[in-house]
C-alpha cells in the first residue's frame, strides 16, 4: 500500500517557511513520517494535525515565543507582545484602525487621482520640451505651414484640430468617434505609441496619398471586436474610405484627452478655407539647444510677418502680450492642478486630525496601562526599552490601518476622479503605482509620528518626573489634541463654507434663458453629407421636422454652438455709419442659429425681430441679430435695428441689416462676464457640429431613444453624440466647483465627527475621574443642573479655542481658494461664523452625554465609597 | 560560542537527546519530550529551538540515509556538543543550589 501523503501544497508552504539544507529537509520529512503514522488511523485528523503544525512553522517563522537571550530577538517580542495587545482589545482595536484608515484611504484616493492626472496631461514623449505655440489663438493650416518653415526653436512643429468624426461600424450603424486631424510627424512625438501597425508619418501627409486612419484602442475593441486584421483593411469614416494603418496603445487618448482616431493632415494650398480656417492648435517640441526664451522670441518674430501679411487679423501690437508659448501640458495641469491640489491639502489636514484623535486614544490608553509600565520598569525595563513598546504597538497599528487606507483608498480613488466628469484629464492611476504606493508610506510614516508623539513624549516626561504628574498631564495633551483638532476642522469648514457660497452664486447666475425642460441633441455630421450649404440645409431640414412631430415636443430649433458648451471664436465688425479699420473693430463671437433657436429657448426680442425663415434662403441678404451688450457698445445713443453692419473681414463692404436685438445669453464660461455676442442665420454657412434644443413635456430618459430613431431616420449614418436636458449642461458648467464643495464638505464633516468624539472622550474620562468631586458637590447642595452646565463648559471652552486659533489660520488658508471662488471673497464673514456654530453645536452634543451622566451621579453612592 | 544560560525549554529539548542517544532527530525527540515530559511542542517551537542550540554549538546535526516514506529525505540527527554538556551541567547544578533546603516551604 503506498504510504500517506500531506497534501502538496501544504508541505510547500512548510517547505518554504522551513530554511534550507538539512535542516529543512530534516523537518519536511520528520513531518511526513508522522503524518503517514497518524493517517494510518484517521486520514482526516492527520491532516488537521499536519495543518496546525505547518501554521506554527509559519508563525514561527516571523515570531519567536522563547524567551529572550542575550543578542536575542528583542524587536521580536515586542512586535509580538503588539499583535497580543492588539489581539486583546478588539474594539479599540477597530476603532484606532478604522479612524486613521479613513485618514490614509482619503489621501491615498486623492493623490492617486492627483498622480493620474498629472500623468495623464503628459500626452508628450519629451513633456519637457513640448511646447504650446500660442495655446489661446488657432493658426490656420497656411500660417502653419509658413511658421513651420520659418521657426528655428524646434526639432518638430505642427498642428492638430479636435473633430468629431461618423465611424460606419460592421453592422452598419454608424457612431460618433472623438478625433483629431494631425501634422503626421508630430504623431512620432507622442508619448503612447502604436501597438499595432504604423503611427503617421511623413508621407501621409503628402498631396494625392492615400487616405489613412489610426485606431484608437478602444474604438478597436469596442467597434471593431479587436479584429486583428485590421490593419489594411478601409474602412468608412466621415463618409470617406480611409485605411487603417495602425492602433494605437491603449492610454493614449493625446492630444485633447478624447482622441480616438488621429488623421494626418494633407493641406492643399487651393483650398479656400488653407488660409480662412484658423482652426489649428500649434505644437512644437524644442531642439535641446532651444529654451522657452527663444521659443517666445522666434514667436514674437512669426507674428510680425502675421501682422505684415494679415492685418486684419493681426493688426500691429495685437500680439504684445498676447501671443505666449508655455509647456503643452500647461494647460491642462491649470486645469484640475488647483482644485486636486487644494483637495490633497484638504485630506491631510484630515489625515492629521485621525491621527490626532488616535494618538489622544492611544495617551488615554497608556494612563490605563499605568500599572503594567510601571511592573516592567521595576522589573529592570529601560527606558528606551519601553518607548521602543510604545512604538511598535504604533507601528502595528499605522500598518493595519495603512492595509486599510490602501483598499479605500483604491475605491475612493476611481470614484474621486469619475466626479470630474467634464473634466477629460481627471484619471485616478494604479493604487499600486510606485507612486502612490511611496505617498501612501509617507504619509503612514507621518501618521506614525504624530499618533505616537504625544503617548511617548508624555510617557518620557512621567518616566522623569514620577507618577504624580500623570493625570493632569496626559490630561492636558489630550486636550491639546483636540483643541488642535478643533481648529483643523474649522479650516475645512470655512473652506467648505465659501465653497457652498460659490455653488449657490453659479446657480444664481442669469443665463438669459429658462434651461427648464429643454433637451439637446448633439450631431456630428458626416462631411459628405454637408458637402454643400443647400444639401446641408434640406438635410437639417428634415431632422427639424421629424423632431418636431414628436409627440410631446413643443419646439425645435438648431444651433451650431451650445450655450455654456462652447463659445465661438470673435469676428471684426464694421459700421456703415462709421467704418473702421478691421485692426480697430469690435468683435463679437459670431452664432449661427436657425429660426427656431431662440423661440426653443423662450427668448424673446427687446426690440425689432428674431432671425426667421427669410433668412434661411442662400439668396436672402444676410440678417443679423445682436444681444444686448453688443448694442450698447456700438450703438449707445439710438436704435441698433436697422443699422448696417459687415461681419466677414474679406468682405468688409458687404452690408447686412440688424433686425432684433436680444437679451445676453451666457455662452462660454458660466462665471465669466456676458459679452458681446451676434447671431447669423445657420443656413448661410451650416457646420458639421450642430446641437438640436428642444422643449418637450418629457425628461431626457424617456425622449432618448425616440430622438436617436429619428435622426436615424432621416440618415443612418449621421450619429448622435450626445442627448442631455439643458439643465445637466448648466450644472456641468460649475461642476467642478461643485465636486470640490462636496468633497470639502465631507472632509469637513468627517473632521468635525472626530473632533467631537475627542472631546467626548476627555470628558467621558474627566467625568469618571472626578466622580467623587461630583458627588460630594451634589451632596453639598449643587444642582444637577449646574454639574451639566459646567462639563457642557468645558467641553465648549475645548471648541472654541480650537475654533478661534483655526479663523486666525483661515485668514490666512483661504487665500489659496480665490480661484476657485465666484461672488463670494475669500474672507466672507458668514464661512467665518459656520465653523462657531457647526463646532460649537458639536462640542455641546458631544459634551452632553458625560453632562448628563455628572448629573445623575447618586451623591449617597459616591460619599459611601469614599 | 558559549552562553551563560538555557531556556527551560532548551534544557528539556537538550536533555531528551542525551537521552535517545544515537536515535535523537526531531520526530523522536518531540515523542520522548511527550513520553517522559509531558509536554507536546509545536513543531514550530521543536525546529527553531533545534537551530537555535545549533547556532549556539550547543548541538551537532549529521543526514541518516535518505528514506523513500520521508519523500527521499534524510533524518537529521543531532546530538549534544561538549560545550551542550558543560552548559546542561552548570544548569543543573544552577538549579539544585536553588532548590537546597526549600523541600519543607514547598509542602513537600
Amino acid at each position: 500500500m503506498k504510504p500517506q501523503e500531506p497534501p502538496r501544497w501544504l508541505e510547500a508552504v512548510v517547505r518554504w517557511a522551513l530554511p534550507s539544507g538539512l535542516s529543512g529537509d530534516g523537518a519536511v520529512g520528520d513531518l511526513r513520517e508522522a503524518f503517514e503514522r497518524k493517517a494510518r488511523r484517521s486520514r482526516l485528523s492527520a491532516l488537521g494535525w499536519y495543518a496546525a503544525q505547518a501554521a506554527s512553522i509559519v508563525a514561527y517563522r516571523f515570531v519567536s515565543r522563547e524567551p529572550s537571550q542575550r543578542g536575542g530577538s528583542d524587536l521580536m517580542m515586542d512586535l509580538r507582545w503588539s499583535v497580543r495587545g492588539i489581539a486583546r482589545r478588539p474594539a479599540f482595536t477597530a476603532a484606532v484602525v478604522g479612524i486613521l484608515g479613513l485618514g490614509l484611504g482619503a489621501n491615498v484616493a486623492v493623490f492617486s487621482v492627483v498622480d493620474g492626472t498629472l500623468a495623464s496631461t503628459s500626452w508628450w514623449a519629451d513633456a519637457d520640451r513640448a511646447t504650446a505655440v500660442w495655446p489661446d489663438d488657432l493658426f490656420s493650416l497656411g500660417q502653419l505651414e509658413m511658421y513651420a518653415e520659418q521657426q528655428d526653436a524646434y526639432r518638430t512643429v505642427g498642428g492638430y484640430v479636435e473633430l468629431a468624426f461618423a465611424v460606419e461600424l460592421p453592422d452598419g450603424t454608424s457612431r460618433s468617434v472623438n478625433g483629431v486631424l494631425m501634422t503626421p510627424t508630430l504623431f512620432g512625438e507622442l508619448a503612447v505609441q502604436p501597438t499595432l501597425g504604423r503611427g503617421l508619418v511623413a508621407d501621409d501627409g503628402a498631396f494625392g496619398a492615400e487616405p489613412v486612419v489610426v485606431l484608437g484602442d478602444r474604438v478597436w475593441r469596442e467597434s471593431f471586436g479587436a479584429d486583428p486584421g485590421i490593419l489594411g483593411r478601409r474602412v468608412t469614416i466621415g463618409g470617406r474610405p480611409v485605411t487603417v494603418v495602425g492602433v494605437q496603445g491603449s492610454g493614449g487618448r493625446a492630444p485633447g484627452g478624447r482622441t480616438e482616431l488621429w488623421f494626418p493632415i494633407v493641406p492643399d494650398p487651393r483650398d479656400d478655407d488653407y488660409w480662412k480656417a484658423s482652426s489649428y492648435t500649434v505644437i512644437g517640441v524644442r531642439r535641446d539647444d532651444a529654451d522657452l526664451v527663444r521659443a517666445q522670441d522666434d514667436l514674437m518674430a512669426f507674428t510680425r510677418t502675421l501682422s505684415a501679411l494679415f492685418p486684419m487679423f493681426y493688426p500691429e501690437g495685437y500680439a504684445e502680450g498676447r501671443a505666449h508659448v508655455t509647456r503643452a501640458d500647461e494647460a491642462q495641469r491649470r486645469l484640475v492642478g488647483t482644485p486636486l491640489l487644494l483637495l490633497l491639502g484638504g485630506t491631510a489636514m484630515l489625515m492629521l486630525v485621525t491621527a490626532l484623535n488616535v494618538g489622544s486614544m492611544l495617551l488615554g490608553r497608556s494612563l490605563d496601562r499605568r500599572a503594567e509600565l510601571a511592573v516592567r520598569t521595576s522589573l529592570g525595563a529601560s527606558r528606551g526599552r519601553l518607548v521602543r513598546q510604545l512604538l511598535v504597538e504604533g507601528f502595528v497599528l499605522t500598518g493595519l490601518a495603512l492595509g486599510v487606507g490602501l483598499v479605500t483608498g483604491a475605491l475612493g480613488s476611481d470614484w474621486v476622479a469619475g466626479l470630474f466628469v467634464e473634466s477629460p484629464v481627471v484619471a485616478g492611476s494604479d493604487v499600486l503605482s510606485p507612486n502612490v504606493l511611496a505617498f501612501a508610506a509617507v504619509a503612514a510614516v507621518c501618521a506614525w509620528i504624530v499618533l505616537n508623539g504625544v503617548p511617548v513624549a508624555h510617557f518620557l516626561r512621567r518616566h522623569a518626573s514620577g507618577v504624580a504628574l500623570v493625570r493632569s498631564g496626559a490630561s492636558r495633551a489630550q486636550r491639546s489634541l483636540v483643541t488642535i483638532q478643533a481648529a483643523l476642522a474649522t479650516l475645512l469648514i470655512v473652506s467648505s463654507a465659501l465653497l457652498v457660497a460659490t455653488v449657490d452664486n453659479l446657480r444664481r447666475v442669469p443665463l438669459g434663458f429658462d434651461p427648464t425642460n429643454i433637451v439637446t441633441v448633439e450631431l456630428s455630421t458626416p462631411e459628405d453629407r454637408v458637402s454643400s450649404p443647400t444639401v446641408a440645409r434640406e438635410l437639417y431640414g428634415r431632422i427639424l421636422e421629424r423632431v418636431e412631430a414628436m409627440p410631446g415636443v413643443t419646439s425645435v430649433g438648431m444651433t451650431g454652438w451650445l450655450p455654456l458648451r462652447q463659445d465661438a471664436p470673435p469676428t471684426p465688425i464694421n459700421l456703415q455709419s462709421d467704418p473702421v479699420d478691421p485692426r480697430e473693430a469690435v468683435r463679437a463671437p459670431m452664432h449661427m442659429v436657425d429660426p427656431g433657436f431662440f423661440a426653443t429657448l423662450g427668448v424673446a426680442p427687446l426690440e425689432g425681430r428674431l432671425l426667421g425663415s427669410e433668412e434661411q434662403s442662400l439668396d436672402a441678404p444676410s440678417a443679423v441679430v445682436v444681444n444686448e451688450t453688443l448694442a450698447e457698445t456700438l450703438w449707445p445713443n439710438g436704435s441698433a435695428v436697422g443699422q448696417m453692419i459687415a461681419i466677414d473681414p474679406h468682405a468688409w463692404d458687404s452690408w447686412a441689416p440688424v433686425v432684433g436685438v436680444v437679451p445676453d445669453i451666457r455662452s462660454g464660461a458660466i462665471d465669466g462676464p456676458i459679452g458681446p455676442a451676434l447671431y447669423v442665420a445657420l443656413a448661410e454657412s451650416p457646420s458639421r457640429d450642430v446641437t438640436l434644443v428642444l422643449r418637450a413635456s418629457d425628461d431626457v430618459p424617456a425622449l432618448e431613444g425616440a430622438l436617436r430613431r429619428a435622426v436615424d431616420d432621416v440618415d443612418p449614418l449621421i450619429p448622435v453624440r450626445t442627448v442631455s436636458g439643458m439643465e445637466d449642461v448648466v450644472r456641468a458648467a460649475y461642476s467642478t466647483a461643485w465636486v470640490m464643495m462636496g468633497l470639502l464638505t465631507l472632509l469637513a464633516t468627517l473632521a468635525t465627527g472626530l473632533g467631537a468624539v475627542g472631546i467626548y472622550a476627555i470628558l467621558a474620562q474627566h467625568v469618571t475621574r472626578h466622580r467623587k468631586e461630583i458627588g460630594v458637590r451634589l451632596a453639598l447642595g449643587a444642582e444637577p443642573s449646574s454639574v451639566v452646565v459646567r462639563v457642557v463648559h468645558s467641553g465648549l471652552t475645548l471648541a472654541l479655542i480650537g475654533i478661534g486659533v483655526g479663523l486666525l489660520g483661515s485668514l490666512w488658508s483661504t487665500r489659496f481658494l480665490e480661484s476657485l471662488l465666484v461672488g463670494v471673497s475669500a474672507l466672507s464673514p458668514s464661512a467665518f461664523v459656520a465653523p462657531v456654530v457647526l463646532l460649537s453645536a458639536a462640542a455641546v452634543v458631544a459634551a452632553w452625554i458625560p453632562a448628563a451622566r455628572a448629573g445623575r451621579t447618586p451623591p449617597a453612592e459616591v460619599l459611601k465609597s469614599e | 560560542m558559549s552562553q551563560d544560560y538555557l531556556g527551560e525549554f532548551e534544557q528539556m529539548v537538550l536533555l531528551s537527546v542525551v537521552r535517545l542517544g544515537d536515535d535523537a532527530y526531531g520526530l523522536a525527540i518531540r515523542e520522548e519530550l511527550e513520553r517522559v515530559a509531558g509536554r507536546s511542542p509545536s513543531s514550530g517551537a521543536l525546529y527553531t529551538t533545534l537551530d537555535r542550540l545549533e547556532r549556539k554549538g550547543l548541538i551537532a546535526s549529521e543526514p541518516g540515509e535518505r528514506d523513500g516514506a520521508r519523500g527521499g529525505r534524510p533524518r537529521r540527527y543531532v546530538a549534544v556538543t561538549p560545550e551542550g554538556k558543560a552548559l546542561l551541567t552548570a544548569s543543573r547544578h544552577r538549579l539544585m543550589s536553588l532548590w537546597t533546603g526549600i523541600e519543607e516551604a514547598l509542602g513537600g
